[in-house]
């Protein structure tokens, strides 16, 4: 039998895979459940705002004797006065939650915070990170050539303080290498995806530190809405203008 | 009655200056337009990532069980047995003709086979297959894998967790 997981843990997930794998679907769907999990209401367009929570079991179990699925991003019970009772989320409304999440990429229709590796360092100071999110595509924030370089550097000073700041650390690559080597070391868990196309499943096998592997499927276009997959992310000028001057 | 959680984790905080800061940076945005579902598809009978991995089992486990009754023999065909189904009746006369073609191909290789050798290949496979009992002890331990959880997550409700 494993050992059981420690206490506490730094939450930091590598997710790799081959190119069109399921990786950022993946980033998305963790933090998307997340996100919905821990709804606190639902906005109309003109501001209105309801409290609302995700349906728990019961509620599940009470739409499915209807012959509802219990879409958990679709239904939710809403409070209004002393009344509660399970609606579809009106289209046009958001979903508010206080999950924090901050990308490299767009995420759609869930509150998020755009950022770059010049965001990191700007804000590593400050608190804005705790309990938050932060999802990396493409391995520009953590690549393992830039491990020498000041960037590199304070990346390594974020992922080593994870733990302390309760940050969700998702960090997707093709290969493992491909990750600097102290957030290969830093990571907790590790998360190897691949594609069926034919019937959409993104089959997950996760191992984390600790525990036992867990192999898990899971639908892809419950997420296909809310990120583009074919998003590049930018390269900083500076390195582009940097690697022309290196060629002319 | 002990209280279990003596001590509770403290959380990092957000300063509200913190919390300003991502209220002015955040952005929320409509959902996408994804041309290959269909309108008003609700995916039903579709679970969230979160909801399948509470439902899945400790498949390292189940994969640790299925390594020792399936063992690999080297030869992938002589594995495949394992999950098929041999009717009793055709047991002898198919041991017979397996064990020819393991001592044939041996012929060929540095190792040759030896007679006990290729018999003891092909009785470990053709006995978990016999009558089908490889693929029905395969499903019987997936279920009970399946039940376990099931279990834990019952007891976990009772106990408020």
């Amino acid at each position: 039998m494993a050992s059981p997981t420690p206490a506490t843990y730094a939450d930091i997930r590598l997710i790799l895979g081959d190119q069109r794998s399921g990786k950022t679907n993946s980033m998305v769907a963790f933090s998307k459940d997340d996100y919905y999990d821990q709804l606190t209401g639902i906005q109309s367009p003109t501001g209105e705002l309801i409290k609302a929570k995700s349906l728990n079991d019961e509620d599940k179990r009470l739409l499915e004797r209807q012959g509802i699925h219990p879409n958990v991003f679709k239904y939710v019970r809403i409070f209004k006065d002393k009344d509660s009772k399970i609606v579809k989320i009106p289209q046009g409304w958001q979903s508010i939650s206080p999950v924090r999440i901050f990308a490299n990429f767009h995420l759609y229709g869930i509150r998020y915070a755009y950022i770059t590796l010049a965001d990191i360092i700007q804000y590593l100071n400050s608190d804005i990170f705790n309990n938050a999110w932060i999802l990396s595509d493409e391995s520009v924030m953590t690549d393992a050539r830039n491990s020498m370089t000041n960037a590199g550097i304070i990346i390594a000073t974020l992922g080593a303080t994870v733990g302390k700041r309760n940050i969700h650390f998702c960090q997707s690559s093709q290969y493992n290498e491909m990750i600097e080597r102290r957030f290969r070391l830093f990571a907790t868990t590790r998360v190897l995806c691949s594609y069926e196309p034919k019937s959409k499943i993104i089959t997950l096998d996760i191992k984390r530190r600790g525990e036992n592997n867990k192999s898990v499927s899971y639908y892809a276009p419950l997420y296909w809405k809310n990120f583009d997959t074919n998003e590049l992310i930018k390269v900083p000028e500076k390195k582009l203008a940097k690697a022309l001057e290196s060629v002319n | 009655m002990v209280e279990e959680k003596i001590f509770e984790e403290e959380q990092p905080v957000n300063s509200p200056a913190a919390i300003s800061a991502y209220d002015q940076m955040s952005t929320i945005m409509d959902e996408r337009d994804v041309e290959l579902l269909e309108e008003d598809d609700d995916l039903s009978g579709h679970k969230s990532l979160s909801e399948r991995m509470d439902e899945s089992p400790n498949l390292s486990d189940v994969q640790t069980g299925f390594k020792e009754l399936y063992p690999k023999s080297g030869t992938s065909w002589l594995d495949d047995i394992q999950v098929s189904r041999i009717f009793p009746d055709v047991y002898n006369p198919l041991s017979r003709i397996l064990v020819k073609q393991l001592m044939r191909a041996s012929l060929m290789t540095k190792n040759r086979l030896s007679l006990a050798e290729a018999i003891a290949k092909v009785n470990t496979p053709m006995s978990i297959g016999i009558d089908g009992e490889g693929r029905i002890d395969a499903i019987a331990i997936l279920g009970k894998a399946a039940e376990e959880e099931k279990e834990k997550k019952a007891i976990k409700s009772l106990l408020g967790e």
